[in-house]
């Protein structure tokens, strides 16, 4: 009869784990009983089925029970965490404190850097944009020949669209309004690729006609306020007209294409477009089965027969348009700013955790007969663990309450300090609070886990008897902590210094011309036609210095072009920068010269000269350069000076080679005036006024060099 | 002292009638003589822990018995304050019940 008379050993060895210490197995004792007695009266199967749903439900039970009790020692310990924080109110208020400064910084970091990330995404087709790009002398530019997207777009059936975006400020006149509006001149495919919603018009249709123009809701709203702006027309540069083909909405701050108005590219005509000349960003759009990479392969030789450099092989290549923020072309970009913003944020955090726990530490010792009382009363050593966990959890999580307000008190500082425009709300995005609460609850854990192993160790025993020896385990681990933590704050105050140092540095640093009280304009179409009889004007007025005019700013060279020069022909050429300027150029900015002479007026030979500075010279490597055939695009003439360097853009670029000259086929797009300082204002009013009798169209808007280039 | 609830009266009852037999079989017994409903031994042994833990019961180990596998019994008791529970819960109980005849239980319609 024994065999196979026995309970069912699984459920029976369940039953051995549900006991508490009060009823000491009997529970199992008491179910085998009656299980014989089961057995007995209805056999063996029913006993089983018995027995086991005995074990189940008294399992669940078991289990809730146990919960409901551990909730009730939970509010007890909330409520002892509450009390001690109000007891110890200054210590308290330290530890939160420092938790949600780190807090806040650690909000901030995470804001900026989901802003940085997030540039870009919102197009739908995002992961089939690419720009374009091509290779000068081993440098990779987003510059490309005008003609190449079009040529890429035929040759290649895997590319479903293209367009060239390239960037104008011109003037816009609607009705009595006339204002400067950042605009782009795109071609057709431009609204198909990228995910620019139009408020009214149709994406395919809006540039039917070549005079069109599509505004954002906030330039319709400036320049038409209520009324519908569909079909009215506006003046471009005081020359064009346009009509308004449709509305699209604000492209959003975190999307590197920004403007106020969209215009086609096919208002410069045919030829233009078509040329095999430098100078346009291109994007490409490819089809969803394609891949990058062999694609990027196909494309990393074209050969364009089409005159450009003659028959010169130009590498061209693709690059995917989402990385296009925090990527730059031949060095790392902005992204080195993520990584290094990421290493302060865990930098911070873990310098405030350390202060929690040497704090907490340190104060152990007041506690220690709160934990003998609570040792003696039952607690195990997991409670109390627990306890000295939760502490810092709660304290932690009440940091968070306190960074979030102070985040939200000082996000406009924080805009106008990064130039951006997040906006932060809580209840936005329920992934973010999610992971800043995951924050704020290990960085808890992490603070009271030392502090919580340590004192839990205390044994009642010690307690009792007061010994301070239950102290010395901690100590050494403490100093090091203490160590790490001013290691931690020095290279953050430190790192700070050396950044502060540097800005100011930079600013204050002779980068080889002149900035000061030089105020800078934009020529438009009427200052063009009559720009000399301008600058003569404008230099006989009191307190102004010289006035000169150029291509571009004098840090923001961006012109790239074939160069070759004596001994050298167009076959062998190499690139390099160039400023189209006037006579007075070099004086106006003080720019010294190392060799030879500025542009003369007396010699009108010199509309065909160039002068070069420092770095081209380096390049060239004549030894004498004056009077050396020098030539920019098979424009032949002779270098007739060189100047000293001046510094670029940023300090971490290198000196860029840049040749200067005075043809007349290139526009000058800035006005410069060098004023003395005297008046400025009255100054201005009369700049004002002269500019204006030349070009009474267009509204007068200057800005001053030197802010320019913060 | 609180007052005891329905449930807390059956079980003390129950180990009251028990007298020195009261260990887990046959309080369980017991109870569901009482209340007619089933029970489990999970439920059992939870009221009975708490019960101890509110102070009403004393729990003493006892020998073991047949067909146990060797686990003890554990018999249970009432004490003082345990009695005296019972006995206001009787008091309250009476008063309430004198108060209302069969005839208040007619609903006007």
């Amino acid at each position: 009869m024994q065999k196979n008379n026995n309970s069912p050993r699984l459920a029976r060895w369940l039953f051995h784990r549900m006991t508490s210490y009060q009823n000491d197995h009997s529970i199992s004792g008491d179910v085998e009983e009656v299980y014989y007695q089961v057995r007995e009266e209805r056999g063996v199967i029913s006993a089983y089925i018995w027995y086991w749903h005995q074990c189940l439900i008294s399992l669940g039970k078991y289990l809730i029970a146990k919960i409901k009790g551990r909730s009730a020692m939970f509010e007890n310990y909330l409520k002892t965490a509450f009390r001690n924080m109000w007891r110890n109110k200054g210590f308290t208020l330290l530890n939160a404190a420092g938790l949600s400064t780190g807090l806040a910084c650690l909000v901030f970091i995470y804001l900026w850097i989901s802003s940085e990330l997030s540039y870009d995404g919102f197009h739908e087709n995002s992961d089939n944009l690419y720009s374009v790009i091509t290779s000068i002398e081993g440098k990779w530019t987003y510059d490309c020949p005008w003609a190449l997207g079009q040529n890429i777009m035929d040759n290649y059936p895997e590319v479903t669209g293209f367009t060239r975006v390239r960037n104008i400020q011109p003037v816009i006149k609607a009705g009595e309004k006339v204002v400067y509006r950042d605009a782009i001149m795109v071609d057709d495919d431009f609204f198909n690729m990228f995910t620019f919603p139009l408020v009214s018009g149709d994406p395919v249709a809006v540039f039917e006609s070549r005079s069109s123009a599509v505004l954002t809701t906030e330039t319709a709203e400036y320049l038409f306020g209520n009324i519908d702006p569909v079909g009215k027309t506006i003046l471009l540069n005081n020359s064009l007209e346009l009509t308004v083909t449709g509305i699209v909405e604000d492209p959003p701050s975190y999307s590197t294409i920004a403007y106020d108005i969209v215009i086609p590219l096919k208002i410069l005509g045919d030829d233009r477009l078509r040329s095999w000349g430098y100078g346009i960003d291109t994007y490409v759009m490819l089809a969803e089965n394609s891949t990058a990479g062999e694609f990027s392969e196909k494309i990393s030789q074209i050969v364009n027969r089409q005159n450009f450099m003659q028959n010169r092989d130009v590498p061209v290549n693709i690059h995917p348009y989402g990385m296009k923020h925090l990527h730059a072309l031949n060095e790392m970009g902005q992204i080195k700013y993520i990584y290094m913003f990421s290493a302060i944020a865990v930098l911070i955090m873990l310098i405030a955790c350390v202060n929690f726990m040497n704090m907490t530490t340190a104060r152990s010792g007041a506690r220690v007969r709160e934990i003998g009382m609570r040792k003696v009363s039952g607690a195990v050593r997991s409670d109390i663990i627990l306890q000295f966990l939760g502490e810092p959890v709660i304290l932690a999580f009440a940091g968070l309450g306190i960074a979030l307000f102070a985040v939200k008190l000082l996000l406009p500082e924080f805009n106008s300090l990064t130039g951006k425009n997040i906006s932060f709300d809580i209840t936005d995005n329920y992934l973010n609070l999610l992971f800043l609460a995951g924050i704020a609850f290990i960085t808890g854990i992490i603070s009271g886990s030392y502090p919580a192993f340590l004192i839990s160790k205390f044994r009642p025993v010690d307690i009792m008897k007061n010994m301070s020896r239950t102290g010395s385990g901690g100590i050494l681990l403490r100093r090091l902590l203490i160590v790490l933590q001013f290691a931690a704050s020095v290279i953050l105050i430190v790192s700070a210094l050396v950044i502060y140092n540097q800005m100011v540095f930079i600013r204050e640093l002779d980068i080889g011309l002149d900035r000061d009280n030089i105020m800078v304009m934009r020529i438009n179409s009427d200052l063009r036609q009559s720009l000399n009889p301008v600058k003569e004007e404008l230099k006989q007025l009191n307190n102004v210095i010289n006035v000169t005019s150029a291509s571009n700013l004098p840090i923001n060279v961006n012109n790239y072009n074939p160069v070759y020069w004596e001994g050298g022909s167009p076959d062998n050429y190499t690139g390099m920068f160039f400023v189209d300027i006037d006579h007075d150029y070099f004086d106006t900015f003080g720019i010294e010269f190392t060799h030879g002479r500025k542009f003369n007026r007396e010699f009108s030979t010199d509309v065909n000269n160039y002068i070069i500075n420092e770095e081209a010279l380096k390049l060239t490597r004549l030894r004498s350069p004056i009077g050396k055939m020098f030539s920019m695009w098979e424009n032949e003439g002779q270098i007739v000076g060189v100047i000293k360097n001046f510094l670029p853009k940023s300090l971490y670029n290198d000196i860029f080679p840049i040749a200067f000259t005075m043809s007349p086929a290139f526009n000058h797009t800035f006005l410069f005036v060098k004023i003395d300082g005297n008046d400025i204002s009255g100054t201005l009013d009369s700049i004002e006024s002269t500019i204006v009798k030349f070009s009474p169209g267009f509204p007068f808007d200057y800005s001053f060099l030197d802010d320019r280039f913060q | 002292m609180k007052n005891l609830s329905m449930n807390e009266q059956v079980y003390l009852i129950a180990i009251l009638l028990l007298k020195d037999d009261a260990y887990g079989v046959k309080i369980r017994e017991k109870v569901i003589e009482l209340t007619g409903k089933s029970m489990v031994f999970g439920t059992l042994y939870n009221n009975l822990d708490y019960l101890v833990k509110k102070g009403l019961l004393n729990s003493r180990k006892g020998e073991t018995g047949p067909n146990r596998g060797g686990n003890t019994k554990v018999f249970y008791s009432l004490t003082d304050p345990g009695l005296q529970a019972l006995e206001e819960a009787r008091e309250l109980q009476q008063s309430l019940w004198a108060q209302v005849s069969s005839k208040t239980f007619v609903f006007e319609k």
